[in-house]
């Protein structure tokens, strides 16, 4: 059986399902939205512990021995157990309890034949990643997180956020916040010092690449982003009445090698990498996402990477 | 020198007497002449100056002209590395044994449950149901709970006005199912499209036409187009109407589709699986516009349907749908019901009372 933990509104994980049921594979999803009632699991040896899950919907007794893949896609496993009023002000001691137990539960599936990682995504680090790419002699864009203005230079600049991308409540509206140019009165805005702020030469584009890669296969697609003003500086400022061009790009061997070196050094299996190809033809990386969205760069490019995905988590090895 | 380079989401699909540049990515087409084909094809990969090498001086205004609206158009880009933008892919699949499926209803009713415990272990994505004759609102309903949790994505009905069907059952049919999408209800006194009071229901169709057999399927038309990856390659490798299709016609005959004579069975005798294991129930699939005469030589092949119901010359499953009114050697879409080369197979057909 091929275990899948996703999110309700994830289409992507729908197509893969709709692949495995093709090849005939047994699956259960479970969804970050799947509160679970109660959970009880037996130590035994790690391959016969049984996992009881169980929800207001599903009644579900989950055999280790029988979850022959595991596919974390995202999401996480929620205990909804009702609280009693006693315990309601305990809700942080028992967040922290809950915590163990879910991260076993990862532990125990990632074990397992895996594709993506709980633990991964959730540890994951833009800047431990940027300086272990660089290390591997990857290029990144010129970068520096500051306080102050001592060290911002005359070039042109961007900023974006540090950690995930996220979303803020601007104007009564939610927006997500994506790259941004640092203007000069942006600068003047702030004071001496600020909050630690992360800051990068904006690099010239030809294009931009997206990979999504799945163990040693990599599936690369060209953005044509800075053909459009609105989307010069970030594709997902997208342009819907006339969407960037979109086409197949093979990453330059060198290139391909050392990205796969460096998701060796992460220890990430799949994920999505987001590159500028500069107009000298240089690869400039920008970052890693373990749980990146890869749908559109399955369908623009027809790359059929669900079916891929089906078929590695059914493969017998 | 920066070479140029077609983007991959656009194809050239040449006809007789021109092209048409296919943007898949932004569902659009344009019709460019044949030379502007054969330079490219030509000269894939070369610089402007290379290209410009092989034509006289007095031809260069003119490339630059194709080039001045290729690169308006974005259709091409200049790069120095043509060589890592690969063809894009022309394979084309889908997780589903069956992708869609034809019901049509008149005198006798189906083996509902029986149909959906089938094509829900084949897959199948989007369910036609067409009623010839008047049907009550109740036994409408029932049909579509049937298929309240399935793996259908999309249903669509297609209805007679009965003269009173009014919003309330309208709205009784969308409420039945989250899968119906679209509502045709034919033999109306007028043509009109409804919005729905409420955003949450499909498109709602009224059409003066009736449609009260099979015979009005397979109709040709530029309005049918679809410009999208998955026409595309379906088209460059499959049957545009009858691959992965699977169809019950108002008796219950297991066909293709319900306009095509040969039945597999009857859906109370044979199940789904059986009529499609039988031998030549896949044939049509494997016809691609490619094999198909006169098709082939279109322009618009990889964007249209197709019908091998209803074809020009019924001895030859290879020849063009019968109503197709275009003509890829004038560029002209004429009234194919009048023509005179096709009125042997409209006869043969029984198609005169429909027109």
């Amino acid at each position: 059986m091929v275990f899948i933990l996703s999110d309700a509104a994830d289409v992507t994980t729908n197509f893969v399902i709709d692949w495995l049921s093709h090849f005939d594979s047994d699956f259960i999803r479970f969804n970050r939205e799947d509160q679970l009632f109660a959970v009880n699991i037996k130590f035994g040896d790690s391959n016969d512990m049984s996992m009881f899950l169980i929800d207001n919907e599903k009644f579900v007794e989950i055999e280790l021995n029988s979850v022959k893949s595991f596919w974390y896609r995202r999401g996480d496993f929620m205990i909804g157990h009702p609280v009693s009023k006693e315990l309601k002000k305990y809700q942080h001691i028992l967040s922290k309890e809950w915590s163990c137990v879910k991260e076993y539960l990862h532990f125990m599936l990632e074990q397992k034949k895996s594709l993506g990682s709980f633990f991964k995504e959730h540890m994951h680090n833009k800047l431990i990643t940027l300086q272990k790419a660089k290390d591997i002699g990857l290029l990144i864009p010129q970068t520096a997180v500051l306080s102050n203005k001592e060290g911002i230079g005359e070039s042109k600049l961007i900023t974006k956020s540090i950690g995930n991308i996220f979303m803020i409540q601007y104007n009564g509206m939610f927006q997500s916040v994506g790259t941004q140019r640092v203007e000069q009165r942006n600068l003047d805005d702030l004071g001496d010092w600020f909050f630690p702020t992360l800051f990068q030469n904006e690099v010239e584009k030809e294009f931009e690449a997206r990979i999504f890669f799945i163990n040693d296969e990599y599936y690369a697609m060209a953005i044509f982003s800075q053909l459009d003003d609105t989307t010069s500086l970030d594709f997902r400022n997208y342009n819907m009445a006339k969407p960037n061009r979109v086409v197949p790009y093979s990453l330059p061997n060198d290139v391909k090698n050392k990205l796969q070196a460096l998701m060796q050094e992460l220890d990430l299996n799949t994920g999505s990498i987001d590159m500028i190809v500069t107009p000298e033809g240089d690869h400039v990386f920008l970052e890693v996402n373990p749980t990146g969205q890869f749908g559109w760069v399955s369908h623009n490019c027809n790359y059929f990477i669900e079916k891929r995905i089906a078929s590695w988590l059914s493969e017998k090895s | 020198m920066k070479k140029i380079k077609f983007f991959e989401c656009c194809h050239f699909v040449k006809g007789v007497n021109r092209a048409i540049i296919c943007d898949l990515q932004r569902g659009q087409y344009i019709f460019v002449p044949l030379a502007l084909v054969e330079l490219f094809t030509q000269f894939d990969k070369y610089s402007v100056e290379e290209i410009k090498k092989n034509f006289p001086v007095s031809d260069h205004e003119y490339i630059d002209e194709y080039l001045d609206f290729l690169v308006k158009e974005e259709f091409i880009f200049f790069t120095n590395t043509p060589d890592l933008f690969p063809r894009i892919s022309t394979e084309w699949d889908e997780p589903y044994v069956i992708s869609n499926m034809i019901v049509d209803i008149d005198k006798i009713d189906h083996p509902w449950d029986k149909i959906m415990e089938t094509i829900t272990s084949l897959g199948c994505r989007h369910l036609q149901i067409r009623c010839f004759s008047v049907k009550k609102i109740e036994y409408l309903v029932k049909i579509l709970y049937v298929f309240f949790e399935s793996r259908i994505a999309s249903i669509e009905l297609i209805v007679k006005w009965d003269g009173m069907l009014g919003e309330k059952d309208i709205i009784e049919l969308f409420e039945s199912s989250q899968r119906l999408f679209t509502l045709i209800i034919h033999s109306c006194k007028d043509n009109a499209v409804l919005e729905s009071s409420r955003k949450k229901y499909g498109n709602i169709q009224l059409t003066k036409q009736v449609i009260d057999s099979s015979s009005h399927c397979g109709i040709i038309s530029q309005d049918l187009f679809s410009i999208n990856n998955g026409t595309y390659f379906e088209s460059v490798n499959y049957n545009s109407c009858l691959n992965r299709k699977i169809s019950i016609d108002v008796n219950g005959d297991l066909k293709n589709c319900p306009s095509m004579m040969q039945s597999f069975g009857n859906i109370n005798e044979v199940s789904i699986q059986e009529a499609l294991g039988k031998q030549d129930f896949k044939k049509y699939w494997h016809i691609k516009k490619d094999d198909i005469e006169v098709c082939k030589k279109c322009e618009f092949k990889y964007i249209c349907t197709d019908c091998r119901a209803y074809i020009e010359n019924p001895k030859d499953i290879y020849s063009k749908p019968l109503k197709c009114g275009y003509n890829p050697q004038t560029c002209e879409w004429e009234e194919w019901s009048t023509n005179p080369l096709k009125q042997k197979a409209i006869e043969y057909y029984g198609l005169q009372s429909i027109l």
